[in-house]
């Protein structure tokens, strides 16, 4: 069962609560369409993750260059 | 009727300076008088060095030393890229002045073949999307996309023979789409990013944008050089497979052909079936992870690495940010700590599924983007879709030209190979190009 705190609302609250303190409630205001669509993002990847067989490697190294 | 020098492939322009029937001279007063001539509509370079090219020029011919691979060949930097001598302002305007003491790495190999730097191309603002002033040489009333938009733009328009862009997420195979021309982004990590202006470390590739595959392969050859090599070294091995076209084992990617507009669906249906028909082995594949679900992966890691690098600046010069610039460093600093780690865990799971699906073909398929050029009055650079995973996984990818639409648009094709076979993206790109020709030079007098 998923962690209902990352739901895309739920994420969106958290991060609408950022930007008011970070910008201000005039701003946060201006910037939900931007965080709506982070946190649907968000909520996406943490779905598949869920449902992902775990990986002993997986800890994040991006390819090295 | 012999072709005015500005209309010359690199290769051809190369050959003819080697042979002394083209002066480097010739070749780049006639490139800049183009610019002259169509600046004005296009909107494509920022910055124009024109009294140093042409010095360089003098400086080849009266020394002869024209037989280098890029000998007097004149090429455009977007202005991300460090070029000695010119400002890299990166679309930002408290950068306007600050002058490049160096060339960025693949600047300076390029030089060391010869080549004559004429300037600096327009870029978006940091890379972003925030829409630049470049128009379409096709039809001005549309982008000619981003970010790479004014490299794109002036290879198209024969404003200089071939130009370096960059890609994060599709900022280099897009304007390339939309100009029809061809493009390439190299392997993640197998270009030097050094000297070039960053948005997303783990994402950013030097690309390159050319009138042939050929073309573009030269380029590669030239910059794709191990570091202990030194400049004045080139492979020699993009050219050739570019030179050796074959049929390969292609993948169509079924889920992004879907999402194009029938238009371009079709178009890349009958290059498909065209390949097909003259030896390409071909399969459909459908990927085990969804086109959304890889778009916010590789948005959230641009989010989180954007942020850091232009926190502090950002703190700084807050007025200078364009809207959607700004938009990306305010949201992104409300991100919870855990997107960022979430994000990196989903990208390996993504990589792990599409290189198996390289398991039984060279390359994969699909449309560039899915949809014709946007009207300047949308106010977008495009629609990255179909460009994001190859950039989030560093897969060499290229774009080329398959003909036009019924508006006369340019109509492009996707080649993506898994990652460090650039050299299957070169000759299936090539091969591709053998059966579904070039196209002409844009309309614009």
């Amino acid at each position: 069962m998923s962690d209902p705190t990352l739901e895309p609302e739920n994420i969106l609250d958290r991060m609408t609560a950022a930007a008011v303190v970070l910008w201000g409630a005039d701003r946060a205001r201006e910037l939900e369409p931007m965080l709506r669509l982070s946190a649907q993002a968000l909520s996406r990847i943490d779905a598949y993750m869920l449902s992902a067989a775990d990986d002993p490697d997986e800890a994040p190294n991006g390819r090295s260059s | 009727m012999m072709s005015s020098p500005c209309e010359l492939l690199l290769h051809e322009a190369a050959a003819q300076i080697r042979a002394g029937s083209l002066s480097p001279v010739e070749l780049i007063d006639d490139v800049l008088a183009r610019i002259v001539h169509t600046e004005d509509r296009l909107h494509a370079w920022v910055h124009i060095d024109a009294e140093r090219a042409r010095a360089a020029a003098r400086k080849h011919q009266e020394a002869g030393t024209t037989d280098g691979v890029l000998a007097g060949i004149p090429m455009g930097f977007k202005d991300l890229y460090d070029v000695r001598g010119l400002p890299t302002a990166a679309g930002f305007a408290p950068w306007r002045d600050r002058l490049a003491t160096d060339d960025a790495d693949v600047v300076a190999a390029l030089r060391s073949h010869g080549m004559i730097p004429i300037g600096k191309t327009v870029t978006t603002q940091f890379a972003f999307s925030d829409p630049p002033p470049t128009r379409n040489p096709w039809d001005l009333e549309r982008t000619a996309s981003g970010s790479s938009s004014g490299s794109g733009a002036a290879v198209a328009a024969r404003q200089v023979t071939a130009a370096l862009g960059t890609q994060t997420t599709g900022s280099n195979l897009r304007p390339a789409a939309y100009n029809g021309i061809v493009g390439f982004k190299p392997s993640y990590g197998s270009l030097s990013r050094r000297g070039i202006v960053p948005l997303a470390w783990s994402m950013d590739h030097p690309g390159i944008l050319a009138r042939c595959v050929r073309d573009a392969a030269i380029l590669l050859d030239c910059m794709m050089v191990p570091r202990a090599t030194g400049n004045g070294m080139r492979s020699g091995v993009f050219e050739a497979a570019a030179l050796a076209p074959r049929p390969l084992r292609f993948g169509v990617l079924t889920e992004f052909c879907a999402t194009a507009v029938p238009e371009i669906r079709a178009a890349v249906d009958g290059a498909v079936r065209t390949l097909g028909a003259n030896g390409a082995t071909v399969r459909e594949i459908v990927l085990p992870i969804d086109l959304e679900t890889i778009k916010a992966t590789q948005w959230t890691l641009l989010q989180c690495e954007a942020l850091e690098l232009h926190r502090r600046l950002y703190s700084q010069e807050k007025g200078h940010y364009l809207p959607r610039m700004r938009t990306l460093v305010e949201g992104a600093d409300t991100l919870p700590a855990w997107a960022y780690v979430k994000a990196m865990r989903m990208r390996r799971v993504i990589r792990k599924a599409v290189d198996e699906a390289f398991a039984d073909v060279d390359c994969l398929l699909s449309p560039v983007s899915p949809d014709l050029p946007p009207l300047i009055t949308e106010n977008t650079t495009g629609d990255y879709s179909l460009l994001a995973a190859w950039s989030l996984l560093g897969l060499p990818a290229a774009s080329i030209p398959i003909g036009l639409s019924v508006a006369r648009l340019p109509l492009a094709l996707q080649i993506a190979a898994s990652y460090r076979r650039d050299d299957l993206m070169v000759t299936g790109a090539a091969w591709c190009e053998s059966l579904l020709g070039r196209l002409a030079a844009p309309p614009l007098a």
